[in-house]
């Protein structure tokens, strides 16, 4: 029973004080907060309800879950790419709930996204690919956005700037190879790649790992675990994989019958505390 | 032993219910009545057949003597082909944006692009072609606003369908990381539906160079009315070179449009 107590007060501690953050010299800023959230959808049974938690710069956080548990559409809805029906999230210190179409817009702006199946313009070359990360860049408001259809249209600065954010992924002798041409583990470091032209903020991955063979998936991770430690580049994935859980990640989230279940940093928790949520 | 539950074999076919019944003979009816309307008679197609061998043994050997004048009338048939065809292209694509569900800013933009594309499909470019000598007067131009406003509709539609077809999931990525709604048309849209436009695009050429040797027939330029005064004064040598020219053309346009699309699709 004690056992129990003990391992429940565990599983329910994330970081008492934030990561300290080198660039600013004071605690680190809360970039993403979630409070209340509840999503359902028709008259099914809520994905989730009441939950809320909190993700610091320059923290990596793995979102667990079984099938269903409603981790994707967590995700989805910290970005209101699936609109929530009660709670509140705050990007950055700004509420995203109700926020107007261009206020949307720019938070979006400073959130990077890998997909699971990376969602790639496959006609596209890796390089024009990273050149859309500027898209939603402020100063891209000033370009006329058909020039940042492809990299033959793009400004001769962009273009230098995506090659050298492939090359921060080591992808730089691909950039003109078209998206439907590379391997699983490639696209999805040309998302990265996109991620960090789009001088994001804080990454969000669904699955990023789950379509690709286990050394491709590895690598991945390790990338987002790299940047994540040399460039403070603050991640929030799903995954499947306790093992990549564990490996990379500083805190995980979980999610059980639509709530949070656990939530404590990672060197505090054992594999098989992470077992039972797919029991 | 032998299996007592199969049954007879099944009828080859059914009984038709009264409702199909009436339909039938309806179909059937409609149909001899159209017969007799269009005063079809097996008949005098065969009393004309004389005249036929005789018409056609009066196209050979075709005559080379206004050879010239054909060429250049051939010139600016394609001429119209091309300009009317690219006018067309640029000018449906902004509409078939606004007629593409996801894409058009607010449903009253929907529903007023897919009108006007139906209204500039379903009016046969001989009627514009009419409208537009009206307007403009007789000569190519007329012809080449006709096809333009012919291509708009055609391609309209079919540019709309290949962007509502196109993987949502790149436009979800763009839309994600923040990207606007012209930004995504721009880098994600117009990518995706390249291949099918590049193809609706040079069948249109195709179609365009056909129908502008019917347009000169209006007067809206073009070979077609060369054609015209060539039968009207019985000069058949004259004509089959005008008929033989036009195949030359739409063949050298087809087989051009399909290599085309090898390399660039």
């Amino acid at each position: 029973m004690l056992l129990d107590a003990e391992r429940a007060a565990r599983l329910q501690q994330p970081p008492a004080s934030p990561a300290p953050d080198p660039s600013a010299g004071v605690q680190s800023a809360t970039v993403l907060q979630s409070t209340g959230l509840a999503k359902r959808f028709g008259a099914d049974k809520p994905v989730f309800s009441d939950v809320s938690f909190a993700v610091r710069k320059g923290e990596s956080v793995a979102l667990l879950g079984a099938n269903g548990a409603g981790k994707s559409t967590l995700l989805r809805c910290c970005l209101r790419l699936i609109e929530p029906d009660a709670g509140s999230i705050k990007l950055f210190g700004r509420e995203l709930v109700g926020a107007p179409a261009s206020a949307l817009r720019e938070l979006r702006a400073r959130v990077g996204f890998v997909f699971q199946r990376h969602n790639l313009v496959p006609r596209l070359s890796a390089l024009s690919n990273t050149i859309h990360g500027a898209l939603g860049r402020s100063e891209s408001a000033r370009l006329w956005p058909p020039l940042l259809w492809s990299q033959a249209l793009a400004p001769d600065g962009l273009r230098a700037e995506a090659l050298a954010c492939l090359a921060r992924v080591g992808l730089a002798d691909v950039a003109s190879r078209r998206a439907d041409r590379l391997s699983g583990g490639q696209s999805q470091r040309v998302t990265v790649a996109r991620a960090l032209m789009q001088q994001a903020e804080i990454v969000f991955a669904d699955e990023p790992a789950a379509s690709l063979d286990p050394a491709a998936g590895a690598e991945v991770m390790a990338l987002f675990a790299d940047l994540n430690r040399r460039e403070k580049l603050t991640f929030v994935y799903t995954t499947h994989n306790l093992a990549h859980a564990l490996e990379f990640s500083d805190r995980v989230v979980a999610l059980r019958a639509g709530r949070i279940e656990i939530d404590a940093a990672t060197h505090s928790l054992r594999a098989e505390d992470l077992k039972g949520l797919y029991g | 032993m032998v299996d007592r539950s199969v049954s007879a074999l099944p009828p080859r076919f059914e009984r038709p219910g009264l409702l199909a019944f009436v339909l039938w003979v309806a179909a059937g009816a409609l149909f001899v009545s159209a017969l007799r309307g269009t005063g079809f008679s097996a008949t005098e197609f065969v009393q004309g057949i004389p005249n036929i061998v005789r018409i056609v043994g009066e196209m050979f050997p075709p005559s080379p003597d206004r050879l010239a004048k054909v060429g250049w009338a051939l010139l600016e048939t394609f001429q119209m082909a091309l300009v009317g065809t690219a006018a067309g292209v640029v000018l449906s694509l902004p509409l078939a944006i606004l007629a593409t569900r996801h894409l058009t800013p607010h449903p009253v933009f929907y529903h007023a692009a897919r009108a006007l594309i139906a209204l500039f499909r379903t009016v046969p470019d001989l009627v514009w072609a009419l409208v537009f000598v009206v307007a403009v007067g007789l000569g190519p131009f007329a012809g080449t606003l006709a096809i333009m406003i012919d291509k708009i509709g055609f391609c309209g539609r079919f540019f709309a369908e290949a962007m509502e077809e196109a993987d949502r999931n790149p436009q979800e990525a763009l839309r994600a990381i923040g990207a606007g709604r012209v930004s995504i048309i721009a880098a994600a849209v117009l990518p995706a539906a390249m291949p099918s436009m590049v193809n609706t695009s040079l069948f249109s050429l195709e179609k365009a160079t056909r129908s502008s040797v019917v347009l000169g027939l209006v007067g809206a330029g073009g070979i077609g009315i060369e054609l015209q005064v060539s039968m009207e004064l019985f000069r058949y040598a004259e004509a089959s070179t005008i008929i033989i020219a036009i195949f030359v053309l739409v063949i050298a346009v087809e087989r051009f449009s399909a290599w085309l699309r090898r390399r660039m699709i």
